[in-house]
């Protein structure tokens, strides 16, 4: 198809129009102080129906037992090597409650039934929070890979709040993704799966998790 | 063929329920919209630094285009260019028999609409399934989008539920909006985990980093673009920009413009297949760039800036002959004032000339325009390129070389006001067909001229005392 290829880019450049614009913006990406960012993202969480637990380093655990038992979610998937998924799954040992945890260890092929039929919730870390539009920055690796935030009916999701941002572009900054590029798969996740698509009512749980829950640890 | 416009909208505007339900639906996205952009003066900055990304995005188009290939190809990520939808169609047919494809689960793309994909790989034994609920609606219905951002926004929630009652087995009537969409949850489950292949549309394509990024609210756009092995996106030509820093305030104009959502649920940024190590995503990603007529639109200095839209579907949103009529009666892929430009573009004037006219060149769609597209001026400029050609015939080629010759001589169209306002009783009641839907004006009882002229006294006179 290197003909379409040669057709489309040289009909393009005999094209003797230049469409720049003579007009100039000073939009600027809207900054927030420090104090003001936990309460926009808090506000933008909550008013996209995410559930929000402040806790603190020592007890986020127990937080997240609680909710299981709860809820009565017995089928978890967990990371077994980010430091979180290890706490949560000594507590579960210590606690010696009803809780089996699955680890995401091997490829998708290898036990995508028991994802899609058994799986009821997850539980993983995320990267970065944006006050601005109460955003959770996911960023899929080896050890947390892309379908633990998107599969499981539930999903919970700890997050620090000194990792809190104003605005995406600052994120795209501070990463440096336009010299680094960026990772296979980087998303902003900012509530549980929805659609509005029969009526314009609003419906929860179209296609990914039904529930989002996020563990703030305050800084 | 040419497309009937003016029988397909004489006919929806006869459909009274159609008429409730995007009255309702226009009314709800309008509200959204409106209280998404508080700020007027925010709201302004930021659409003219949109118009200013796509624009500078587009007089680079060609390098950018080469710039997106070669930084996808380091990516690991397959592109193909196609000039036709048949070329694009064959693309993804080929890709999908290497790998002997039989199921494909489809994520929202009008370019994919445009391209007929789904009736293309049917006929080839392919099953082509839409994900998203509202197109899972369109395609179960064996129907067409009617809307570019909520595709089934032209039933209301006793239709679906008739309709699933109809089509899918072992389901019940409920007018449960929650039942049915878990009804279409447990279904396209099912199909996420069977399906081998997964096709999606592109929202920005980003020429700097090769990062492909789609946004949505469902998850049916991540499940099509991760479960599946082999993911192919189909995009545009003109999606691509400059710069991953064009993103964030393209993606606010995008969102807060469609539903009025200051994000979406998902912003999903696709930069490669899945790496050694990595234990999901796609094995294979293709990107196919389709041109269908983007790069004759690029030709002409005006009607060029169709390609800064971002498919937000405002402007059809706040057109009051679209929330009218609907999708449906425009009979093509892509509707309301965006559609009444790009339609001609891509299948011309002789076919698609007619929709042109359902515009009242009111101005709504131009003002919500999120990259300043100034819509009705474009429309504008394709009627006259139309009606260059004669098309009028009989009686309104004799009426208007009459109203030719009276307008042209002062004292004729003096001698015609003034016998117009005077004789205004006998003016004709019916003149038919045009007040078969309206009420004939009658003349005032004097002419502008008259009154200006009495103004003018008065104000005189008012002065001198």
């Amino acid at each position: 198809m290197s003909t379409a290829r040669n057709n489309i880019l040289q009909r393009l450049r005999a094209a003797n129009s230049s469409p720049i614009t003579k007009k100039t913006s000073n939009w600027q990406p809207p900054r927030l102080e420090k104090k003001e960012r936990l309460i926009q993202f808090k506000k933008s969480l909550l008013a996209a129906h995410t559930k929000i637990i402040e806790t603190t380093e020592e007890s986020w655990a127990q937080e997240l037992i609680k909710i299981a038992t709860s809820k009565h979610l017995t089928q978890w998937l967990y990371s077994p090597l980010t430091e979180s998924g290890i706490a949560f799954s000594k507590e579960i040992t210590n606690q010696a409650c009803d809780i089996q945890l699955t680890p995401y260890d091997q490829t998708v092929e290898a036990f995508k039934d028991q994802l899609f039929h058994q799986i009821e919730a997850s539980f993983t870390e995320v990267q970065a929070g944006i006050a601005e539009t109460g955003t959770l920055v996911v960023l899929p690796n080896k050890s947390e890979p892309r379908l633990m935030s998107l599969v499981p009916p539930v999903h919970v999701a700890l997050f620090r709040e000194s990792t809190l941002l104003s605005n995406f572009s600052e994120l795209i900054e501070l990463e440096d993704w336009a010299k680094k590029g960026l990772p296979s798969n980087a998303l902003l996740i900012s509530g549980p799966s929805k659609t509005a698509d029969i009526q314009q009512t609003l419906a929860y749980g179209a296609h990914g998790p039904k529930t989002l829950i996020v563990l703030i640890i305050r800084s | 063929m040419k497309n009937h416009f003016r029988e397909q909208a004489v006919n929806a505007l006869a459909d009274t329920e159609l008429r409730d339900n995007f009255r309702g639906a226009m009314d709800f996205l309008r509200d959204k919209r409106l209280s998404a952009f508080p700020d007027s003066d925010e709201l302004s900055e930021l659409r003219t630094h949109g118009h200013q990304i796509k624009a500078k995005s587009l007089s680079r188009l060609p390098e950018l285009l080469e710039q997106l290939e070669a930084n996808c190809i380091k990516n690991g990520i397959q592109v193909h260019w196609a000039e036709t939808p048949e070329q694009a169609c064959e693309i993804i047919h080929s890709v999908i028999k290497k790998h002997d494809g039989k199921l494909a689960v489809k994520g929202k793309s009008m370019v994919s609409e445009e391209i007929a994909l789904n009736h293309y790989l049917e006929a080839r034994g392919i099953e082509s399934l839409e994900s998203d609920m509202g197109e899972y609606i369109v395609q179960l219905a064996d129907e067409t989008p009617s809307h570019i951002i909520m595709p089934a926004i032209h039933k209301n929630k006793e239709q679906i539920a008739h309709l699933f009652e109809d089509k899918i087995e072992d389901v019940k009537y409920t007018e449960s909006v929650d039942e049915l969409i878990g009804t279409g949850r447990r279904i396209l489950r099912e199909k996420f985990f069977e399906a081998d292949i997964g096709i999606s549309g592109v929202n920005f394509a980003v020429a700097e980093t090769g990062t492909l990024c789609l946004v949505e609210n469902e998850g049916n756009g991540r499940m099509c673009t991760t479960v599946p092995p082999v993911h192919i996106a189909i995009t545009g030509i003109e999606k691509v920009v400059e710069k991953l820093s064009d993103i964030p305030p393209l993606l606010s104009l995008l969102t807060r413009s469609a539903t009025g959502q200051n994000i979406s649920t998902y912003f999903n940024m696709i930069s490669s297949p899945r790496k050694e190590g990595e234990k999901d995503g796609p094995e294979e990603v293709h990107l196919v760039l389709l041109d269908n007529g983007r790069s004759k639109m690029f030709q002409d200095e005006t009607l060029q800036q169709t390609l800064r839209c971002i498919r937000c579907g405002a402007c059809m949103n706040h057109c009051p002959v679209y929330s009218r009529i609907g999708g449906h009666a425009y009979g093509t892929v892509y509707p309301g004032p965006i559609g009444q430009v790009v339609m001609p573009q891509i299948e011309g004037l002789d076919k698609q000339g007619e929709m042109t006219e359902g515009c009242s060149l009111n101005g709504a769609c131009g003002e919500v325009c999120p990259v300043e597209i100034p819509l009705p001026k474009l429309i504008r400029k394709l009627r006259e390129q139309k009606s260059a050609r004669p098309s009028r015939q009989g009686k309104e080629v004799f009426a208007w070389a009459i109203w030719k010759k009276i307008y042209g001589i002062p004292f004729l169209y003096k001698c015609f006001t003034y016998a117009a306002t005077r004789f205004r009783h006998v003016s004709p009641k019916s003149i038919s067909p045009w007040t078969d839907y309206r009420t004939a004006p009658k003349p005032a009882p004097k002419t502008l001229h008259e009154l200006m002229l009495e103004k003018e006294r008065l104000t005189k006179m008012q002065r001198i005392k």
